[in-house]
């Protein structure tokens, strides 16, 4: 009787014992592991190498380095990945003291990941950021990130335009991010469709016209329509560049943390939106609702039931390639007459950063120098990460004549547009739920444009006073 | 025999037709997507019709080869070794904890009870980052040691309150008669009730190797070496808004990664469905 | 009864050992500092920064969306318990019968809540419910007309429980377990006294099953009271927050606006919520659940 009775005892013990030994057994993460921290001055040596000669080039002084091992985050499809860990490779093969370790997955989920590493201290070293997300963290805590005009040692700035870094992720100055490709709104029509319709879009139309060639399509076909819009693309689309048209500020002015608008304004852009779904410009809200982000899977649009698609630069080649039968071109963006602001800007689709708490900081930075202005690095990665924002990257790729269909098409659009770019408070998350819904509220028939626009300005006042 | 049949009776036609024809309607989504593992994504999105225009392997190949450094035999291996060593220590240790509520009173019970079930009344969502910055301060990040940790030291409330339900039922003058045998407590619990509650251990075991196996927040949050991935995790991959998804790839090993679940469970409801021969016990 | 005397009660104590050292490890300080937080402004990434009931009474007086939330949520939960139990039951009693190829049929019959967090179904319920999918298509050869499931404010969340129902799977297996230990002889006897099929369903089934009953429909009101998975991935919530559930909130709170003390009190609030039907059903139970045990705990 005794003996079994602890005999349980020790089972109980034991149970909660084993538990523990597994944790011990698992290998501690390589953020905070190793040795050598950011004071390895002498480490920059061999950056200097220039993008140009890396090939075949040895480093010198290698052979007394300590090891370095870095983490680098990113998300993506199949080809980024592939295209990423073979840079990867390379860049090892020249600085064999440094082992990259590849944390890369699905956009799903990425973000709610990001925050709780960046909250805990945990975060890979090499992070690739979404471009809406960075105000957020820099606001809250402007020591997550690394300053890459801190480490002109590390890596060299001036193959990017000095501008294009100035819009795409500096912060009070401060180069948090890096842009990873040209990136930027972009109208992609079906050009079979619009032709024989008799639409033109290569020419600047206005969104008075927008509305006159959605009837056109309607009186060819009541069974299409003009334009295909979730409530992102309402908002993003219509809701701010409207506005910024015709304020010419920032739907949220980032300077002075108030509204860039008037109740007037506001009352126009809505009616605006209205008389899209009033008069069929745009497919009914509740047909496409559904789809939330991913509308290029809606039957329609790839059974051609719809002639064009508000996307972005880094997104126009699947919405084509989610409709193989069509035929597709980019075609301007609207602008209103005498519109004060053009409203549409090229920008970038993601960001790389460095992590601020990575003991190897300008390691990350050496390894982002070689991503960048590397030119075998170029070949790797052509454009994975939309057109190359780098010199360097953008002659590779012409040079393999990959800068072409589509997704060159809608940067090359872009840039003729000179609009403000309204990142900050204006695409907060919080912000761009607010102005979404009342688009939506608009499409639905919900409420009149006064009442709406009273209640979307009571939010925004809300949301500015914390 | 005979007493089978009379207690459990015949089954009508009419039944078996409406068994039938709700089954259909349940394996649909199993049918769906093996059909489209051989779909191009127009097919699938663009068209209501079941059947691909062609068949071909090559999804399957490609989707398994993930990108030339990795292979779905990884994943699959680590899905497999978490799942299993999680199951068993959730299921051996909740059994336990379920035991001494059910069939002891100690001091503070009713108390402990409410807490226990308290735990499972607070959503996941706000637990995710305190609970995450604790295993980083024991530094088990990026191991599957998180999962290990829980499942031994009984975090999983629902289990235990699903097996004090089950041992409630069972009869306590089987453990009496026991102990005037001359059993231990410890005895009593693996030679009288663990073969008793068999259909709910086997029940608790599939649900909790479900669940981790299809497991996605808490995976994602912990593990960050691709080499650790499991399925789960491995099946978003390629999911990214900005580049060309080819669907049949996704859906042929999301089709693979479902069968191993179909198979445990046809194996593992024999144990489940077993009856307890408690009644010769009962008077 | 005095012969319980026999068994050492303070082992009981030692059995359940690793649960409290796992609650005082790993569950205490999430649970503890979610209050505190829920009373404080914290926005993830910041210290928080105490500032008492100020949440609490902003969530209760000043946003729409809370009892917006709270009447989806309670919808969905009024809907999704009874709906997804009594179908699980329904199921379970006609798989407890001797049927050819009934291990097929119970493998078929669980295989939607096997599916449950795979990615396919979130695609193949898109496909299914929208206007020309394959729903309405069978409505349209019974002359009914088609739907918008999930594109009109109205219909959205009848849809989204409704597809609840579909994942009965973990109520069934334990029904199904549960069935199976009810005692033979009491079906034998009652059917000596000519009992007819409902008396015994009602008189045999139900109070021999109670236990199991009552532990799921605790389960499942906690687990609808806090569940966000199914709206997130089919509506995002929508249209116009007609499926913006409470746990839906309290996610967007916490991860797209990093407002972590808000979430924590959305959540403490749902916590209330449960604690008190948890109550109310524990103080129900008593009355109609029936133990072997002889309810003594």
């Amino acid at each position: 009787m005794k003996k079994k009775k602890v005999a349980a005892l020790f089972l109980v013990m034991m149970m909660a014992l084993t538990a523990v030994g597994c944790g011990k057994e698992s290998e501690g993460t390589s953020s905070d592991g190793s040795e050598s921290s950011a004071e390895n001055s002498d480490a920059p040596e061999s950056t200097e190498t220039d993008a140009e000669s890396s090939q075949g080039e040895s480093t010198a002084a290698e052979e007394n380095q300590e090891p370095v091992t870095l983490r680098f985050m990113w998300w993506g499809g199949d080809d980024r990945a592939e295209a990423t860990l073979n840079v990867i490779d390379e860049f090892e093969k020249l600085y064999p003291w440094i082992t990259i370790e590849a944390e890369y997955g699905s956009s799903d989920g990425y973000q709610e990941k990001l925050t709780t590493q960046l909250v805990s201290g945990t975060a890979a070293d090499i992070i690739q950021m979404g471009t809406g997300w960075m105000p957020g963290y820099v606001e809250s805590n402007p020591d997550y990130f690394a300053d890459f005009k801190e480490y002109p040692d590390s890596i060299d700035l001036s193959h990017f335009e000095a501008s294009f870094l100035e819009n795409n992720g500096e912060f009070d100055g401060r180069q948090y991010g890096l842009p990873t490709g040209i990136s930027g709104h972009a109208f992609l029509y079906n050009a079979g469709l619009a032709e024989s319709i008799g639409l033109d879009f290569s020419q600047q139309y206005t969104w008075d016209d927008l509305i006159t060639m959605g009837k056109k399509v309607r009186e060819y076909d009541d069974s299409m329509y003009l334009l295909t819009m979730g409530a992102s693309e309402l908002n993003t689309m219509i809701v701010r560049p409207y506005l910024t048209q015709l304020t010419g500020n920032m739907v949220l002015m980032n300077d002075t943390k108030s509204m860039g608008f008037t109740e007037e304004d506001l009352v126009k852009t809505l009616s605006y939106i209205k008389s899209l779904y009033d008069e069929g410009v745009v497919v009914p809200i509740s047909n496409v609702i559904s789809y939330g982000a991913d509308i290029i899977t809606d039957p329609n649009w790839i059974n051609q039931k719809y002639v064009s698609i508000f996307s972005y630069s880094s997104t126009v080649e699947t919405a084509q390639a989610a409709c193989p039968d069509g035929t597709f071109q980019v075609g301007r963006l609207p602008v209103m007459e005498n519109a004060k602001d053009e409203g549409w800007y090229g920008n970038c689709p993601q960001y790389m950063c460095v992590s601020k708490k990575s003991g190897h900081v300008e390691e990350a930075m050496m390894f982002l120098n070689y991503f960048y202005n590397d030119e075998k690095a170029a070949e790797l990665l052509t454009t994975v990460r939309s057109v190359p924002p780098t010199k360097i990257g953008q002659d590779v790729c012409e040079r393999l004549g990959l800068l072409q269909g589509v997704a060159k098409d809608s940067v090359d659009m872009i840039q003729t547009y000179s609009g403000t770019n309204d990142l900050g408070l204006t695409t907060e998350e919080e912000v761009t739920a607010i102005l979404e819904d009342a688009a939506v509220q608009i499409a639905y028939g919900q409420d009149t444009p006064e009442n709406v626009a009273k209640s979307t300005i009571k939010l925004l006042e809300g949301y500015l006073s914390e | 025999m005979r007493k089978k049949h009379l207690r459990r009776g015949r089954v009508s036609v009419w039944t078996y037709i409406l068994v039938m024809v709700i089954g259909i309607i349940m394996m649909y989504p199993i049918i769906w997507m093996f059909f489209a593992t051989f779909k191009t994504n127009a097919e699938i999105f663009g068209s209501i019709r079941l059947l691909p225009e062609h068949f071909s392997l090559q999804s399957y190949i490609d989707g398994w080869k993930v990108n030339g450094r990795i292979t779905y035999a990884t994943f699959f291996l680590n899905s497999f070794t978490l799942t299993i060593i999680t199951t068993l220590l959730t299921v051996f240790v909740c059994a336990i904890v379920a035991y001494g509520f059910a069939r002891f009173k100690f001091p503070c019970k009713k108390i402990l009870f409410a807490i226990l079930i308290t735990t499972m009344m607070l959503p996941d969502s706000v637990m995710l980052i305190p609970k995450y910055s604790l295993f980083n301060s024991m530094n088990l990040l990026d191991s599957y040691a998180p999962f290990y940790l829980q499942a031994g030291l009984a975090c999983y409330p629902f289990f235990i309150f699903m097996l004090i339900q089950f041992i409630r039922g069972l009869p306590r003058e089987l453990d009496e008669s026991a102990y005037i045998d001359g059993c231990s407590e410890m005895g009593v619990f693996l030679r009288i009730l663990m073969p008793l509650m068999k259909p709910a251990l086997f029940s608790a075991g599939l649900f909790q190797f479900m669940w981790t196996y299809n497991d996605y927040t808490n995976v994602l949050i912990y593990i960050n070496s691709v080499k650790k991935y499991t399925l789960s995790l491995a099946l978003r991959l390629s999911l990214d808004a900005e580049s060309v998804i080819q669907w049949n790839k996704v859906m042929a090993m999301s089709f693979l990664s479902m069968l191993p679940l179909i198979i445990l469970f046809f194996a593992a409801q024999k144990y489940f469905v077993e009856g307890i021969a408690t009644s010769g016990l009962k008077g | 009864m005095k012969r319980k005397l026999k068994r050492k009660q303070y082992m009981g104590l030692l059995f359940i050992m690793p649960w409290v050292i796992g609650f005082l490890v790993l569950q205490l300080y999430p649970l503890v500092s979610s209050f505190y937080f829920s009373l404080t402004e914290y926005n993830i990434m910041s210290k928080p920064e105490f500032i008492g009931l100020q949440n609490y009474k902003k969530l209760l007086t000043a946003d729409n969306d809370f009892w917006n939330s709270l009447r989806v949520t309670v919808i969905y939960t009024v809907f999704t318990v009874p709906g997804k139990l009594i179908v699980a039951l329904m199921v379970a009693m006609v798989m407890n019968k001797n049927m050819k190829g009934i291990n097929a049929i119970r493998t078929i019959y669980y295989l939607p809540s096997l599916f449950g967090g795979s990615i396919a179904v979130s695609i193949l319920w898109k496909l299914m419910f929208q206007d020309q999918g394959i729903v309405n298509s069978i409505l349209n050869v019974f002359h009914i007309p088609s739907v918008q499931w999930l594109g009109s404010t109205k219909m959205a969340l009848p849809t989204i429980i409704l597809l609840n129902f579909w994942q009965f799977g973990s109520a069934f297996v334990m029904f199904l377990a549960a069935l199976k230990n009810v005692p033979a002889d009491l079906y034998e006897a009652a059917d000596i006294d000519g009992a007819g099929g409902m008396t015994k369903f009602f008189r045999i089934t139900l109070p021999q099953i109670s236990s199991i009953i009552f532990f799921n429909v605790i389960m499942q009101t906690i687990t609808a009271l806090q569940s966000f998975a199914g709206p997130m991935v089919i509506t995002g919530g929508g249209p116009l927050k007609s499926t913006y559930v409470l746990g839906l909130k309290l996610y967007t709170e916490a991860f797209s606006y990093y407002k972590m003390g808000y979430a924590c009190a959305v959540s403490w609030i749902i916590f209330i919520m449960i604690t008190i039907v948890t109550l109310v059903l524990f103080r129900f139970s008593s009355m109609v659940v029936y133990y072997e045990d002889g309810g003594d705990f």
